[in-house]
């Protein structure tokens, strides 16, 4: 069976070369995986995007910042573990990363934070002892206090790591005024949140953070066959077998 | 197996040459050499085109008929005097009673030697055999098809053409020479026959024959630093991948003959 078929022109990118573009685009433009409001993100960089903060009544805001590992991709047939709720189509990818939600739970006093055992406190591993942004003293008793001089110093950060699991599909987008491939998130799956529907809030907040976060990130078509020959796609581009493929005109 | 392939079938790699040998352009050189019996200077230029392309597993891209239209301006001296005598009449005198001596006139007739002009061009079709090359220079990984071996150019009825072009050259060169008429037609000829076609394809063939072996004709290049996305803001620097590995070949793939591009890539 040829390569071509009926076509001129036959691209394949192996999930080994996938994954190695999407971690030259993430680990490059950092900034795609990283938000923040003025408090975890002084300002907009290569390495974080700055939001505002979550308007809320009586507050300056809610401070608040979600950074996501780069993504692995697993093309379909499925080669990594995924949770049981999901399963792998054809002609689909799984998506494993981890996301780390924080807060600045301004709110907390003295006496909170006297207890450093708190189980609420922090995913293991994380904490305001690990984070790099200490609290500062002076201001923790004035939960509401206008903060704007303090961007970049969380009050009191609370962070929680989560493995999120998705599957998704291919899209065809544009970027940078060249055809390119995108990724669409089909459904999350976060592992060991109870009760349920706590796990469903989080995972419909999450869906929400991927399809933002996947929107921003697309690989033109040019880079999927390194420009070796130039293609006009009129098949796909579309996942094979642990592969994402097309074909058309040269 | 390579992380990255690309491939195209016989059709795309029939436009991929056309393209690459129309941007050969015109190749042109100059020197000096041998034309029969003459020493010739000449200057000469070639234009590719056309050419069916068959791809030949496991490494070889045949171009059958490829159209070689070349051009050629020669300058050669000719010494008349090598081909027709030179031309002494000694002075003759008779005493002729009541008129005195009567004596004709002394001729002497040394043939110059003149420069010839010849201007002159046709076509070729030859058929060569590429073998996909590959290197990386300067950053850059190259696949090219090289023109294996040196082909062997037929000029066929090109030669004839320009032996009869040489023969006007001559009478065109030498006609303001006097005394020339009788002998112009013999000059031509011996000139046309002292070079023969074996002068013509002697010095045809190493000053074309170039034109066509050794020829490189790109089929792709990629930066061994390839730009995935292109910069596009103060917090969008462009995106780079290290191509590691990079390999071209012709695969058998029924029905088709392919041209495949293999290549690993790093982040």
């Amino acid at each position: 069976m040829s390569l071509t078929e009926t076509s001129e022109v036959f691209v394949a990118v192996e999930e080994s070369a996938l994954n190695d573009l999407i971690t030259a685009v993430c680990t490059t433009r950092p900034h795609l995986l990283h938000y923040g409001s003025p408090a975890f993100v002084p300002a907009s960089s290569i390495s974080a995007t700055q939001m505002a903060p979550i308007p809320f009544p009586g507050s300056p805001g809610l401070q608040w910042s979600v950074e996501l590992r780069t993504p692995r991709l697993d093309l379909f047939k499925q080669d990594d573990a995924l949770p049981p709720e999901l399963s792998l189509g054809a002609g689909q990818f799984s998506l494993s990363t981890t996301v780390r939600l924080c807060v600045d739970c301004a709110s907390r006093g003295k006496e909170d934070r006297q207890d450093t055992h708190d189980p609420g406190h922090d995913h293991p591993g994380e904490g305001p002892k690990d984070d790099p942004k200490d609290p500062n003293h002076e201001h923790r008793d004035d939960p509401w206090r206008d903060d704007r001089d303090d961007w970049g110093k969380a009050q009191n950060p609370m962070c929680c790591r989560l493995d999120v699991y998705a599957v998704g599909h291919l899209v065809s987008t544009w970027a940078d005024g060249q055809r390119a491939i995108g990724f669409a998130v089909d459904a999350v799956e976060i592992v060991d949140i109870e009760p349920n529907a706590l796990e469903s809030v989080i995972e419909c907040l999450l869906t929400m953070v991927l399809r933002s976060v996947l929107a921003t990130l697309s690989l033109p078509v040019t880079a999927l066959e390194l420009g070796a020959f130039t293609l006009t796609p009129t098949v796909g581009p579309l996942i094979d077998v642990n592969r994402v493929l097309a074909r058309g005109d040269f | 197996m390579s992380e990255i392939i690309a491939a195209i079938d016989e059709m795309a790699a029939q436009q991929l040459f056309d393209t690459e040998v129309a941007a050969l352009g015109t190749q042109s050189t100059s020197g000096s050499s041998s034309l029969g019996p003459f020493g010739v200077s000449y200057a000469v230029s070639g234009t590719l085109s056309n050419g069916t392309v068959d791809l030949i597993a496991p490494a070889t891209v045949e171009i059958a008929d490829l159209r070689l239209d070349w051009h050629v301006d020669l300058s050669f001296q000719l010494d008349i005097g090598d081909f027709i005598p030179d031309i002494h009449i000694p002075q003759v005198c008779v005493h002729i009673p009541c008129v005195g001596t009567v004596c004709t006139p002394k001729i002497d007739i040394v043939w110059p030697t003149v420069t010839v002009p010849v201007s002159f061009g046709d076509y070729l079709l030859t058929t060569v055999d590429l073998g996909v090359a590959l290197s990386l220079a300067g950053g850059v990984w190259k696949v090219e098809g090289i023109v294996q071996g040196v082909p062997s150019l037929q000029f066929g009825a090109s030669t004839a053409a320009l032996l009869a072009a040489i023969g006007l050259a001559v009478s065109a060169a030498v006609a303001w020479v006097p005394l020339i008429g009788p002998f112009l037609a013999v000059l031509a000829g011996a000139v046309v026959a002292a070079i023969g076609i074996a002068g013509l394809t002697g010095l045809l063939g190493p000053i074309i024959t170039p034109f066509v072996s050794g020829t490189r004709f790109p089929i792709t290049e990629v930066p061994a630093l390839f730009e995935v996305l292109p910069a596009s803001g103060p917090f969008d620097p462009a995106v780079f991948v290290t191509v590691d590995s990079l390999g071209a070949e012709i695969q058998h793939n029924p029905p088709e003959d392919e041209l495949v591009v293999l290549a690993d890539i790093t982040a």
